[in-house]
């Protein structure tokens, strides 16, 4: 095999073009970096101002302040976020239709095109961790990394497949498809970014919202990385991780199938290139 | 590798929606329309039953009018299009079961330039195709130089790719598609947007350097006849989805040798005039154009010289002013037009 393995030295190309681009935009970029720490204390801020309406919802979380809950709801969703929207900018005709042209695979320009995102959510997660620990009493010493990673990773599995879909039907349509906004949208709501999802039961006593919280995979993320930063394991949340492996299986497979099947239609129609 | 180009029936078809009629877009239409579920598809066959083989190092030139099929045969060819039928092999792999193969094997310039970042420099944009193209990377500057050389744009490598004049994004094109040094080359009209330097430049670049020391294998499409003409060892022209005419130049150009085409100059032109010209014994065929605002230019082929004092005749007896006459051998632009002609009968 050679070194570098191919489609990581096409990844590569993929974030470096991805880093010059943005770092062409000088004044932009400098903003870019001052915002990760103007949002970090935004939900800091936020979090110690509601901490007592919160405080009932944290027992579960080892009785966490509402500031590291935010912190940890905020930073979750920027990388679940990044890995539901950057799909569909494969979808952009004149960027594929090249692409294509060259033997990058789809996965390799799928995964390098969302690379350079992935780093700015990296860098956004430290800021994130710092702010915290620093101002907010965010604990680090009992948190499970192990467990962290595992959940996020399953996590973006499973907005990839949302991604892909939407990449998919753009490709087919030309249009922005709002059914992902929507599930991504709704997911603010019900989902666990700024408040516990039990907290939803206080303005919906029918629990209509709550039930349908827990089929979105962004509510189990949150859910399971909140409890990592108390320490569990993996094996202390089977149920809910086997809950959120499904939903990730179901949505990564109909994504990546119909994403396939959008591809050759367009292929057939020749409307790869249309805008 | 005999043939590193070689089409086998292939066929593409369309499926395109019919755009509603002027009469039907009033709302209430349209929703009965929608109703009663109306067939508004229509079917175009861009390529029709195509084989053609082409030659190791040959510069086999496609010619044909606007929609005739060209860019969706390349476009095929490059896997971006799946065929409906039949099949291709490009240096010796079949498009429709091996398209990676076949991609890794050529280089396209597409009609349409895409896939540029426009505040990556040319340096940078090439570089991260190079990427791409999985040349190595103690490969890749000197592969990527020695490219902008080609096409001369070295002076230009670290301007952003947007700051280009669209002639310079083409020879950026061409760089692109000859990266990866593929042993055939597919270019849907790289002249296009060229001043005449450049385009001669790139003329030479592609017969000479490519074909001629390289022994690249060039499929090329254009509009421009003096180029086919110029450079094309053989010639294919394509209408309506087919192939109507395959050879080397001279070939295609003796199709239509036995007639000769008189160009006619004429001023106070008149419908009863074309009308009069096309009645007489011995002429093929009328096309008018008009290249200024006082005067006519009629090409008339003919069977035989002895018609033309008739259409004289017939000029000035329709009240048209001949303003110059002459006889000349039929270019490959009469020819094209010719066949298409036909074609389309």
């Amino acid at each position: 095999m050679s070194w570098p393995p191919r489609s990581v030295y096409s990844m590569y190309a993929f974030f470096r073009r991805d880093a010059v681009n943005v770092s062409s935009y000088k004044l932009n970029f400098i903003f870019s970096i001052a915002d990760m720490f103007l949002w970090a204390l935004t939900m800091g801020t936020l979090g110690k101002i509601t901490q007592s309406a919160q405080a009932p919802y944290m027992q579960q979380y080892g009785n966490m302040s509402a500031a590291t809950f935010m912190l940890i709801g905020m930073m979750c969703n920027m990388f679940l976020q990044q890995s539901q929207g950057a799909p569909q900018w494969i979808a952009n005709p004149g960027n594929i239709e090249r692409i294509l042209l060259t033997p990058c695979s789809i996965p390799t320009f799928i995964l390098g095109t969302m690379s350079w995102q992935y780093f700015w959510s990296s860098l956004n997660i430290i800021v994130f961790i710092f702010i915290g620990t620093l101002l907010f009493g965010m604990d680090l010493s009992v948190i499970n990394w192990s467990t962290f990673i595992i959940v996020l990773l399953i996590g973006i599995l499973a907005m990839w497949g949302l991604g892909i879909t939407a990449a998919g039907i753009q490709l087919v349509t030309k249009q922005w498809n709002p059914i992902t906004w929507f599930l991504m949208a709704f997911s603010w709501l019900v989902s666990g970014v700024f408040y516990s999802p039990e907290a939803l039961l206080t303005v919906d006593s029918s629990g209509t919202l709550y039930a349908f919280a827990w089929y979105l995979p962004q509510t189990y993320v949150y859910h399971m990385i909140r409890l990592s930063f108390i320490g569990k394991t993996v094996l202390d949340m089977l149920p809910t991780l086997a809950n959120l492996l499904i939903l990730a299986a179901v949505f990564f497979g109909l994504g990546w199938l119909t994403f396939k099947l959008c591809m050759r239609r367009c292929q057939l129609e020749g409307s790869l290139g249309w805008v | 590798m005999d043939y590193p180009v070689e089409l086998q029936g292939l066929t593409k078809r369309f499926t395109v929606k019919k755009p509603l009629p002027e009469g039907e877009l009033g709302l209430l239409k349209f929703m009965g329309r929608l109703l009663r579920k109306p067939k508004t598809m229509e079917t175009i066959l861009a390529v029709n039953d195509v084989s053609f083989k082409i030659r190791e190092g040959e510069l086999f030139g496609l010619l044909g009018p606007n929609g005739a099929g060209k860019t969706t045969m390349i476009k095929t060819l490059c896997t971006l299009l799946w065929p409906n039928a039949g099949t291709a092999l490009v240096n010796g792999y079949d498009i429709r079961r091996e398209p990676k193969r076949v991609r890794a094997s050529i280089g396209t310039v597409l009609d349409i330039q895409m896939g540029w970042y426009g505040r990556l420099s040319c340096r940078q944009n090439l570089l991260f195709y190079a990427q791409l193209y999985n040349i190595p990377p103690s490969k890749i500057r000197e592969r990527t130089e020695s490219m902008l050389k080609l096409v001369g744009l070295t002076e230009k490598a670290d301007e952003w790719q947007q700051k280009l004049s669209s002639g310079m994004k083409r020879k950026l094109d061409v760089a692109r598609a000859l990266l990866p040094d593929p042993p055939v080359l597919l270019l849907d009209e790289p002249t296009l947007g060229l001043d005449v330097e450049s385009s001669r430049e790139l003329r030479h670049v592609i017969k000479h350097e490519l074909c001629g020391n390289q022994r690249k294998t060039v499929l090329l499409t254009t509009h421009n006849m003096d180029e086919a003409e110029q450079i094309c060892d053989r010639l294919a022209v394509m209408h309506k989805g087919k192939i109507i005419a395959i050879g080397e130049t001279g070939y295609i150009k003796s199709l239509v040798k036995s007639s000769e085409v008189v160009t006619c100059e004429v001023r106070r032109m008149s419908p009863q005039i074309l009308a009069s010209i096309e009645k007489l014994d011995g002429v093929v065929s009328v096309a008018s154009s008009q290249p200024n605002p006082e005067a006519h230019q009629l090409k008339i082929q003919v069977k035989e010289r002895g018609v033309v004092p008739k259409i004289s005749e017939a000029i000035v007896e329709g009240g048209g002013l001949l303003h110059a006459i002459r006889v000349e051998e039929p270019s490959l632009e009469d020819t094209l037009i010719k066949l298409t002609s036909e074609g389309s009968k």
